[in-house]
Protein backbone atom coordinates (compact mmCIF):
# COMPACT_ATOMS: atom_id res chain seq x y z
CA UNK A 1 0.00 0.00 0.00
CA UNK A 2 1.39 3.43 -0.95
CA UNK A 3 1.69 5.73 2.03
CA UNK A 4 3.49 9.05 2.02
CA UNK A 5 5.11 10.66 4.94
CA UNK A 6 6.26 14.30 5.70
CA UNK A 7 7.67 16.10 8.30
CA UNK A 8 7.14 19.55 9.44
CA UNK A 9 8.19 21.69 12.18
CA UNK A 10 5.93 24.07 14.09
CA UNK A 11 6.51 27.43 14.22
CA UNK A 12 4.61 30.31 15.39
CA UNK A 13 1.88 30.52 13.12
CA UNK A 14 0.66 27.47 13.65
CA UNK A 15 0.27 28.09 17.13
CA UNK A 16 -2.94 29.56 19.18
CA UNK A 17 -1.92 32.38 22.19
CA UNK A 18 -1.78 28.90 24.37
CA UNK A 19 0.98 28.16 22.78
CA UNK A 20 -0.32 24.71 20.92
CA UNK A 21 -1.30 24.07 17.47
CA UNK A 22 -4.61 25.40 16.47
CA UNK A 23 -6.67 22.63 15.35
CA UNK A 24 -7.77 23.41 11.97
CA UNK A 25 -4.28 23.49 10.74
CA UNK A 26 -4.25 19.93 11.06
CA UNK A 27 -6.97 19.49 8.25
CA UNK A 28 -4.75 21.61 6.35
CA UNK A 29 -1.96 19.48 6.43
CA UNK A 30 -4.37 16.22 6.18
CA UNK A 31 -5.35 18.29 2.85
CA UNK A 32 -1.88 18.37 1.72
CA UNK A 33 -0.71 14.98 2.31
CA UNK A 34 -3.49 13.66 0.57
CA UNK A 35 -2.30 15.44 -2.21
CA UNK A 36 1.31 14.47 -1.73
CA UNK A 37 -0.32 11.05 -2.19
CA UNK A 38 -1.57 11.25 -5.37
CA UNK A 39 1.62 13.01 -6.46
CA UNK A 40 3.57 10.39 -5.22
CA UNK A 41 1.16 7.76 -7.29
CA UNK A 42 2.08 9.44 -9.98
CA UNK A 43 -1.61 11.40 -10.26
CA UNK A 44 -0.32 14.90 -9.76
CA UNK A 45 -3.74 16.88 -9.78
CA UNK A 46 -2.60 18.72 -13.19
CA UNK A 47 -2.36 14.74 -14.43
CA UNK A 48 -5.89 14.37 -13.04
CA UNK A 49 -7.96 17.12 -14.14
CA UNK A 50 -6.04 16.57 -17.47
CA UNK A 51 -6.34 12.61 -18.32
CA UNK A 52 -9.34 11.85 -16.47
CA UNK A 53 -11.77 15.21 -17.02
CA UNK A 54 -12.60 15.04 -13.09
CA UNK A 55 -13.50 18.09 -11.55
CA UNK A 56 -11.92 17.06 -7.64
CA UNK A 57 -11.84 15.02 -5.26
CA UNK A 58 -13.92 16.69 -2.69
CA UNK A 59 -14.72 16.22 0.38
CA UNK A 60 -17.50 14.66 1.71
CA UNK A 61 -16.66 14.10 5.51
CA UNK A 62 -13.42 15.21 7.47
CA UNK A 63 -12.93 13.77 11.04
CA UNK A 64 -9.90 13.78 13.38
CA UNK A 65 -9.21 12.81 17.05
CA UNK A 66 -6.54 15.07 18.90
CA UNK A 67 -4.72 12.89 21.40
CA UNK A 68 -1.60 15.15 22.52
CA UNK A 69 -1.05 19.07 21.96
CA UNK A 70 1.71 20.18 19.62
CA UNK A 71 3.87 23.10 20.53
CA UNK A 72 6.36 25.35 18.94
CA UNK A 73 9.84 23.48 17.56
CA UNK A 74 7.80 19.67 17.60
CA UNK A 75 8.49 18.15 14.46
CA UNK A 76 5.40 16.37 13.57
CA UNK A 77 5.73 13.17 10.64
CA UNK A 78 2.58 13.43 9.03
CA UNK A 79 1.80 9.62 7.08
CA UNK A 80 -1.28 9.13 4.37
CA UNK A 81 -2.75 6.53 2.67
CA UNK A 82 -5.78 5.14 1.01
CA UNK A 83 -7.62 3.01 3.69
CA UNK A 84 -10.51 2.06 1.97
CA UNK A 85 -11.87 2.49 -2.14
CA UNK A 86 -15.66 1.94 -2.55
CA UNK A 87 -17.48 2.53 -5.72
CA UNK A 88 -17.15 6.44 -6.40
CA UNK A 89 -15.81 7.27 -2.74
CA UNK A 90 -12.48 6.50 -0.98
CA UNK A 91 -11.28 7.29 2.45
CA UNK A 92 -8.19 8.79 3.21
CA UNK A 93 -6.04 7.89 6.58
CA UNK A 94 -3.94 10.01 8.41
CA UNK A 95 -1.77 9.99 11.08
CA UNK A 96 0.38 12.51 12.90
CA UNK A 97 3.29 11.53 15.57
CA UNK A 98 6.11 13.14 17.35
CA UNK A 99 9.12 10.81 18.49
CA UNK A 100 6.19 8.09 17.74
CA UNK A 101 3.64 9.32 19.86
CA UNK A 102 0.26 9.80 18.42
CA UNK A 103 -0.72 13.38 18.10
CA UNK A 104 -3.98 13.23 15.83
CA UNK A 105 -5.38 10.62 13.53
CA UNK A 106 -7.88 11.48 11.07
CA UNK A 107 -9.50 10.81 7.94
CA UNK A 108 -11.10 12.12 4.74
CA UNK A 109 -14.02 10.42 2.93
CA UNK A 110 -13.50 12.18 -0.76
CA UNK A 111 -15.53 11.49 -3.69
CA UNK A 112 -14.25 10.88 -7.57
CA UNK A 113 -16.42 13.97 -9.79
CA UNK A 114 -15.92 14.13 -12.73
CA UNK A 115 -17.49 16.90 -15.06
CA UNK A 116 -20.77 15.69 -16.75
CA UNK A 117 -22.74 18.73 -19.67
CA UNK A 118 -26.25 16.47 -19.02
CA UNK A 119 -26.26 16.43 -15.47
CA UNK A 120 -27.85 19.84 -13.84
CA UNK A 121 -24.45 20.61 -11.90
CA UNK A 122 -22.25 19.48 -15.01
CA UNK A 123 -20.69 17.42 -12.60
CA UNK A 124 -21.19 14.01 -10.95
CA UNK A 125 -19.70 11.33 -8.30
CA UNK A 126 -18.49 8.25 -10.61
CA UNK A 127 -16.59 4.89 -10.44
CA UNK A 128 -12.93 5.43 -9.02
CA UNK A 129 -11.20 3.79 -12.68
CA UNK A 130 -9.21 0.69 -11.68
CA UNK A 131 -6.35 2.24 -13.02
CA UNK A 132 -6.02 4.77 -10.76
CA UNK A 133 -6.73 2.34 -7.49
CA UNK A 134 -3.91 0.46 -9.03
CA UNK A 135 -1.43 3.46 -8.57
CA UNK A 136 -2.00 3.26 -4.65
CA UNK A 137 -1.24 -0.46 -4.56
CA UNK B 1 -31.15 24.39 24.30
CA UNK B 2 -29.69 27.88 23.77
CA UNK B 3 -28.76 28.33 20.06
CA UNK B 4 -25.98 30.88 19.28
CA UNK B 5 -25.37 32.23 15.81
CA UNK B 6 -22.42 33.33 13.98
CA UNK B 7 -22.93 35.79 10.71
CA UNK B 8 -20.01 35.43 8.16
CA UNK B 9 -20.17 36.24 4.45
CA UNK B 10 -17.82 33.91 2.64
CA UNK B 11 -14.47 35.72 1.08
CA UNK B 12 -12.38 35.20 -1.69
CA UNK B 13 -9.52 34.24 0.55
CA UNK B 14 -11.58 31.38 1.90
CA UNK B 15 -12.05 29.28 -1.26
CA UNK B 16 -9.64 27.26 -3.19
CA UNK B 17 -9.14 27.04 -7.21
CA UNK B 18 -12.14 25.03 -7.53
CA UNK B 19 -14.27 28.19 -6.39
CA UNK B 20 -15.24 26.66 -3.17
CA UNK B 21 -14.76 27.37 0.68
CA UNK B 22 -11.78 24.95 1.50
CA UNK B 23 -12.88 22.59 4.02
CA UNK B 24 -10.27 23.23 6.35
CA UNK B 25 -11.77 27.12 6.84
CA UNK B 26 -14.85 25.61 8.17
CA UNK B 27 -13.17 24.30 11.18
CA UNK B 28 -11.72 27.67 12.04
CA UNK B 29 -14.91 29.16 11.45
CA UNK B 30 -16.43 26.32 14.36
CA UNK B 31 -13.74 27.05 16.57
CA UNK B 32 -14.76 31.24 16.12
CA UNK B 33 -18.14 30.43 16.54
CA UNK B 34 -17.42 28.78 19.79
CA UNK B 35 -15.57 31.40 21.52
CA UNK B 36 -18.59 33.65 20.31
CA UNK B 37 -20.38 31.61 22.53
CA UNK B 38 -18.46 32.28 25.79
CA UNK B 39 -18.44 36.01 24.64
CA UNK B 40 -22.46 36.85 24.24
CA UNK B 41 -22.85 34.76 27.57
CA UNK B 42 -20.08 37.43 28.94
CA UNK B 43 -17.35 34.74 29.48
CA UNK B 44 -14.96 35.58 27.53
CA UNK B 45 -12.00 33.21 27.41
CA UNK B 46 -9.51 36.02 28.15
CA UNK B 47 -11.28 36.35 31.55
CA UNK B 48 -11.88 32.46 32.07
CA UNK B 49 -8.52 31.38 31.20
CA UNK B 50 -7.63 33.78 33.87
CA UNK B 51 -10.11 33.43 36.15
CA UNK B 52 -10.84 29.90 36.52
CA UNK B 53 -6.77 29.04 36.04
CA UNK B 54 -7.50 26.77 32.74
CA UNK B 55 -4.92 26.59 29.84
CA UNK B 56 -8.17 26.44 27.53
CA UNK B 57 -10.67 23.88 25.74
CA UNK B 58 -8.63 22.05 23.64
CA UNK B 59 -10.23 19.74 21.55
CA UNK B 60 -10.24 16.05 21.70
CA UNK B 61 -12.40 15.41 18.50
CA UNK B 62 -13.56 17.37 15.58
CA UNK B 63 -15.38 16.06 12.00
CA UNK B 64 -17.70 17.55 9.46
CA UNK B 65 -20.44 16.82 6.50
CA UNK B 66 -19.86 18.60 4.36
CA UNK B 67 -23.25 18.32 1.84
CA UNK B 68 -23.42 21.65 -0.40
CA UNK B 69 -20.26 23.66 -0.92
CA UNK B 70 -20.25 27.28 -0.56
CA UNK B 71 -18.80 29.88 -2.53
CA UNK B 72 -17.17 33.65 -2.64
CA UNK B 73 -20.45 36.13 -1.41
CA UNK B 74 -22.58 32.88 -0.05
CA UNK B 75 -23.99 35.19 3.41
CA UNK B 76 -24.24 32.24 6.00
CA UNK B 77 -25.17 32.04 9.88
CA UNK B 78 -23.09 29.12 11.95
CA UNK B 79 -26.10 27.85 14.53
CA UNK B 80 -24.09 26.39 17.09
CA UNK B 81 -25.50 24.80 20.83
CA UNK B 82 -23.79 22.29 23.13
CA UNK B 83 -25.13 18.89 21.45
CA UNK B 84 -24.00 17.18 25.12
CA UNK B 85 -22.71 17.60 28.44
CA UNK B 86 -20.45 14.43 29.57
CA UNK B 87 -19.02 14.43 32.63
CA UNK B 88 -15.62 15.02 30.94
CA UNK B 89 -16.17 16.07 27.32
CA UNK B 90 -18.44 18.29 25.83
CA UNK B 91 -20.10 18.30 22.32
CA UNK B 92 -20.76 21.12 20.42
CA UNK B 93 -22.60 21.47 17.32
CA UNK B 94 -22.21 23.69 14.50
CA UNK B 95 -24.76 23.47 11.88
CA UNK B 96 -23.74 25.98 9.07
CA UNK B 97 -26.46 27.18 7.01
CA UNK B 98 -27.55 29.60 4.04
CA UNK B 99 -31.13 29.96 4.15
CA UNK B 100 -33.01 27.40 5.30
CA UNK B 101 -30.32 24.69 3.99
CA UNK B 102 -27.58 23.43 6.22
CA UNK B 103 -24.35 23.17 3.85
CA UNK B 104 -22.22 21.83 6.65
CA UNK B 105 -22.70 19.70 9.91
CA UNK B 106 -19.98 20.06 12.38
CA UNK B 107 -19.43 18.48 15.80
CA UNK B 108 -16.21 19.88 18.34
CA UNK B 109 -15.59 17.62 21.15
CA UNK B 110 -13.65 20.07 23.50
CA UNK B 111 -12.81 19.36 27.53
CA UNK B 112 -12.04 22.05 30.21
CA UNK B 113 -8.47 22.08 30.02
CA UNK B 114 -7.02 22.84 33.76
CA UNK B 115 -3.82 23.46 34.15
CA UNK B 116 -1.69 20.31 35.42
CA UNK B 117 2.00 20.66 36.11
CA UNK B 118 2.21 16.44 36.84
CA UNK B 119 0.16 15.32 33.67
CA UNK B 120 2.11 14.51 30.45
CA UNK B 121 1.26 17.96 28.36
CA UNK B 122 0.42 20.06 30.98
CA UNK B 123 -3.17 19.61 30.66
CA UNK B 124 -5.78 18.06 32.61
CA UNK B 125 -9.27 17.44 31.75
CA UNK B 126 -11.78 18.66 34.56
CA UNK B 127 -15.76 18.81 34.16
CA UNK B 128 -17.07 22.37 33.17
CA UNK B 129 -18.08 24.31 35.95
CA UNK B 130 -21.84 24.21 36.89
CA UNK B 131 -21.98 27.84 36.11
CA UNK B 132 -20.72 28.24 32.82
CA UNK B 133 -22.79 25.51 31.92
CA UNK B 134 -25.73 26.77 32.57
CA UNK B 135 -24.78 29.91 30.91
CA UNK B 136 -23.75 28.20 27.52
CA UNK B 137 -26.47 25.39 28.23
CA UNK B 138 -29.39 28.17 28.66
CA UNK B 139 -30.59 26.42 31.61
Amino acid sequence: MLKVRHSRVISTGDCDPQCIVNYPHYFQWFDRNCERLFKDAGLGFPKLYGDYAIDGIPIIEATSKFSRPARINDVLEVETWIEEWTNKTFLVKHLITRDGDVIAEGQELRAWVIKDESSPRGIKAAPVPEEVKQCFN
Amino acid sequence: MKIFKYNYTVMFSDCDNAQIVFYPNFFQWFDRATQNMFIEVGLPWNEIWINYDIVGLPLVDASAKFNKPLRMEDEIVIESYVEEWGNKVWTIRHDVKMGDTVHVEGTEKRVWGKRDPDAPAGIRAEPVPDEVRALIGGE
